[in-house]
């Protein structure tokens, strides 16, 4: 690998960890939707990374664009509804975090097998490549991801709406 | 007629039964009449008996068969043998059964006035049902197991009997010490019946006695022999295990006639000649019988005329005579022994009968306290008189021939034994010359206005003297209903008895001419052995200290060392245990879907390690595998 | 080098967010951290392995995949989203404390 995908693949670690860190201990809820926004920039950026630009395009425009606007419009909505102090808190405890060290450890080792050597770079997809799959082989799969869509859609509305009449 | 009602022997567990739990039941809206329907009890087993004493005679009188034999195989499961259950009569059998059905008439009929008084009127007659169908099962059963059930039903209706009188503190501690002390003998008598199950793998009597003694060694019999006869001893108060039955002496004294004089007590003796073929094979065995036997015999005798209490006299003579039937037993002679329990049963139950109507005219135990009652109690005198001279060895009533019989047998076997029960049959017909002149003569000491029982006192009284006095000569047909002979008396012995009988008898009279003040005269004469013999040698405090002390010291050691802290200790852990591990568990399912994910979390985790060591663990499991099979 | 590593260890990191947060929200945003890096993996390990093995499948299948993993994260970001309000409005409060009670 190359010097400036080693100095990428480092930038993109400290920033996916550092993201997701301050979702996960972070204690303001602007600074955790911030963190999260990172985390989610990262891991478009892996997507580059991994030659998949379709995806990484993908991943900003429906999470960075439209989840992370969405979560802060559920928060702010939330804080008026709540009327409190918007910190957040953590029940921090060894059991929890033995339980997801050991989940960790078994990641590791049932991956180990497929531990890749990255000899050479990855093979760089391009969105014309993906749109011949979409419309050919996953074309159900398309079409079931586009009826999820509507049912997420027309669930949310439902669930938020029943308050309403 | 008479063989179908032996068909039918087990009616003379099952009617009792039915009675004591009908009376049990309904009694208290009878009333006084509940005596009557539970005198059918007694008398269903009477008459058993006697159409098994009919049957026998009928059939030839073969020793070693049966009349009637019935049994089901009980605990046969899952592969293994099992056991019969079952009755089986012979004229043994139908001996005994005549023996408790007529006693127990008798007891039933006297009780219907000297119980009259009673609050537990009822719960008296349901416990007298349920002894004498107790002891009609431990009589017929086939085998030892039906015995030992019998043989703790009757124990178990001594101590109710004993504790009659439970709002008495000493009525319930003596029936407590009775218990335990005849359960010291029946850890005995079973651990007998459990090593002769093991050696043999039957308990019924026709397998066992035949084929199963034959075929076991001479330890093994030996030792199953003295352990039946330390169940023996218990049940029949033979030292050391004596000291209860002058305890059981608080029940009522009809209870002591039938339980503690004439049937019960004796089932010791019954349960070695039933066994006999066993004893027979074992001399050694049969050496410690006769040992303690005539031990006893002597000792009991002995502290029986120190006694001031009228009761306490006739149960250390019922002891003493015990004694002599197992004497007869270790000298061989089994069917002496049970001809003197034939005999013992029909005079002591009317002593005991006698002295009961004596406590019930004067209100007090104490002989002292009592005197001249010949005058405003003769019934109760002459048949007194009557019991007393057949308990004294006079000829020709019925003690003079068993106990003859029993001194001649013992006289073969052993001499210096039969010296120690000449000497008890002189102190025997001493002391209770004494009591009866102390009772009976002289004049009357108490406060109390000495009066005659009713009829239903007196008549079983009469009842009692007959047999009493001429069972005697009955010797024969009893050896007979054994399938044995009779033999005739041998002139050297009997005048000796009779002489050792005559001389008791003219020293108490004479002893005992001044009434209570020569009781007070013996004291001084005899100085500090009066009071020794009185309290029966102190063996009651020296069991209480050698035994009972230490055993409930150590048990109370046990308790705060082992049980509090070991025991409790484990229980409350688990409890404790229990308890965490629910409080624990209660987060499983409460809701909490965050906790849920930790154990999905932990699950999977749970699942890669068993999946990771799972070849090793199959391994290591069939190496267990290995040492489990291979051995 | 190891990406793999670094995913897992995002994956436990969101994981461990979603056991000790204690607010829907914060729960939400560690469940959206696990999928992303449940993504990266699959993706990352694909090109990879493509990569080193010589196999080559037509690369389009791993974006189209992909596209299907972010589509049903959104659908989940959107329920889950309503549900939050809902229950906010509803309880007052988005401690998951409250929430321990399923009733129908």
């Amino acid at each position: 690998m190359t010097m400036s995908g080693q100095l990428a693949f480092w930038i993109l670690a400290a920033l996916s960890v550092a993201g997701a860190a301050t979702v996960v201990f972070g204690r303001d809820v602007t600074r955790m939707v911030l963190g999260l926004g990172a985390f989610l920039l990262s891991v478009a950026g892996w997507f580059l990374f991994f030659g998949q630009t379709f995806l990484a395009v993908a991943q900003v425009f429906v999470y960075v664009g439209g989840v992370l606007v969405l979560v802060l419009f559920a928060i702010m909505l939330v804080h008026r509804a709540e009327g409190a102090d918007p910190a957040l808190t953590s029940r921090h405890d060894v059991d929890i975090a033995a339980v997801a060290l050991s989940v960790f450890g078994i990641m590791v080792v049932s991956l180990r097998s497929a531990w890749p050597s990255m000899t050479e770079g990855p093979v760089p997809t391009s969105t014309t490549q993906v749109s011949a799959q979409f419309l050919g082989a996953y074309l159900p799969h398309l079409e079931a991801a586009g009826l999820l869509l509507l049912a997420a859609l027309v669930a949310a509305i439902v669930i938020m709406g029943g308050e309403g009449e | 007629m008479a063989d179908t009602l032996v068909r039918l022997a087990w009616i003379t567990c099952a009617v009792p039964f039915a009675v004591a739990a009908l009376v049990a039941l309904f009694g208290r809206r009878l009333g006084r009449l509940a005596s009557i329907p539970s005198l059918l009890s007694p008398l269903v087993v009477l008459g058993v008996g006697i159409a098994g004493v009919l049957a026998w005679f009928d059939s030839g009188a073969v020793a070693g068969t049966w009349l009637v034999e019935s049994s089901a195989r009980w605990l046969s499961f899952a592969g293994a043998p099992g056991m019969n259950v079952g009755f089986a009569v012979d004229g043994m059998t139908a001996l005994m059964l005549v023996v408790v059905g007529f006693v127990a008439s008798m007891v039933m009929i006297f009780s219907i006035g000297y119980m009259s008084e009673d609050e537990g009127f009822n719960r008296y007659y349901a416990l007298l049902s349920l002894f004498t169908g107790s002891m009609s099962l431990l009589v017929i059963a086939d085998g030892l197991l039906g015995l030992f059930m019998g043989w703790e039903l009757v124990g178990a209706c001594s101590y109710l009997l004993i504790g009659f009188w439970y709002h008495k503190p000493s009525a319930a501690a003596a029936a407590i010490k009775a218990f335990l002390t005849t359960r010291v003998g029946d850890v005995g008598l079973l651990l007998g019946i459990a090593l002769l199950w093991n050696a043999t793998h039957t308990l019924g009597y026709r397998e066992l006695l035949g084929a199963g003694v034959h075929g076991m060694d001479t330890a093994a019999l030996t030792t199953a022999a003295l352990l039946l006869f330390v169940g023996a001893a218990g049940k029949s108060a033979q030292f050391p295990l004596h000291i209860w039955l002058p305890d059981a002496m608080e029940g009522p004294t009809p209870v002591s006639a039938l339980i503690h004089a004439a049937t019960m007590v004796a089932a010791g003796v019954f349960l070695i000649a039933r066994t006999w073929p066993l004893f027979e094979a074992a001399p050694a065995a049969r050496m410690v019988i006769l040992a303690i036997g005539a031990f006893t015999a002597l000792a009991a005798a002995t502290i029986a005329v120190a006694q001031t209490d009228i009761k306490k006299v006739l149960a250390y003579s019922t002891i003493s005579q015990l004694g002599f039937m197992f004497a007869a037993l270790g000298a061989g002679a089994w069917v002496v022994a049970l001809f003197h329990l034939v005999t013992h049963a029909a005079f002591k139950a009317l002593l005991f009968l006698g002295s009961g109507s004596v406590i019930h005219g004067t209100g007090t135990q104490d002989m002292r306290e009592m005197g001249g009652l010949s005058k405003s109690m003769p019934y109760t005198a002459v048949t007194w008189f009557i019991g007393a001279a057949a308990l004294a060895g006079v000829p020709p009533l019925a003690g003079f021939f068993s106990k003859d019989e029993v001194v001649r047998a013992v006289w073969e076997a052993q001499p210096v034994a039969a010296v120690a029960l000449l000497l008890a049959s002189l102190l025997t017909a001493f002391y209770i010359t004494r009591a009866t002149r102390l009772t009976f003569f002289g004049t009357y000491r108490g406060h109390h206005h000495a009066h005659e029982g009713g009829w239903s006192m007196r008549a079983p009284l009469i009842a009692l003297a007959v047999p009493a006095a001429l069972m005697g000569f009955a010797a024969g047909p009893i050896a007979r209903l054994l399938g044995e002979h009779g033999e005739s008396l041998d002139p050297v012995i009997a005048s000796i008895s009779v002489l050792v009988a005559v001389s008791g008898i003219a020293a108490g009279w004479l002893v005992y001419r001044d009434g209570a003040a020569a009781e007070v005269a013996m004291e001084g004469r005899m100085g500090a052995l009066w009071p020794v013999l009185r309290g029966a040698y102190g063996f009651d405090a020296l069991v209480s200290r050698g035994i009972i002390v230490p055993v409930v010291a150590s048990a109370t050691a046990l308790y705060r060392y082992v049980d509090r802290i070991v025991i409790d200790g484990a229980a409350e852990g688990v409890a404790w245990l229990a308890r965490k591990s629910g409080s624990g568990l209660r987060r499983v399912q409460y809701g909490d879907a965050q906790w849920y994910t930790a154990l999905l979390g932990s699950g999977m985790v749970i699942l890669f390690v068993l999946t990771l060591i799972g070849p090793q663990l199959t391994r290591w499991l069939s190496v267990l595998n290995w040492f489990a099979a291979g051995r | 080098m190891n990406f793999v590593i670094l995913a897992c260890a995002l994956f436990a990191l969101g994981l461990y967010g979603v056991m000790s947060r204690r607010d829907i929200i914060g729960v939400l945003a560690s469940v959206e951290v696990m999928l992303g890096s449940g993504t990266v993996l699959l993706v990352g390990l694909s090109s990879s392995m493509t990569a080193a093995s010589g196999v080559r499948p037509d690369p389009g299948a791993l974006g189209a995949i992909g596209v299907l993993i972010i589509v049903v994260a959104a659908a989940e970001a959107a329920v889950g989203l309503a549900v939050l309000v809902s229950v906010a409005r509803i309880l007052h409060t988005t401690q998951v404390d409250g929430l321990m009670e399923v009733k129908g």
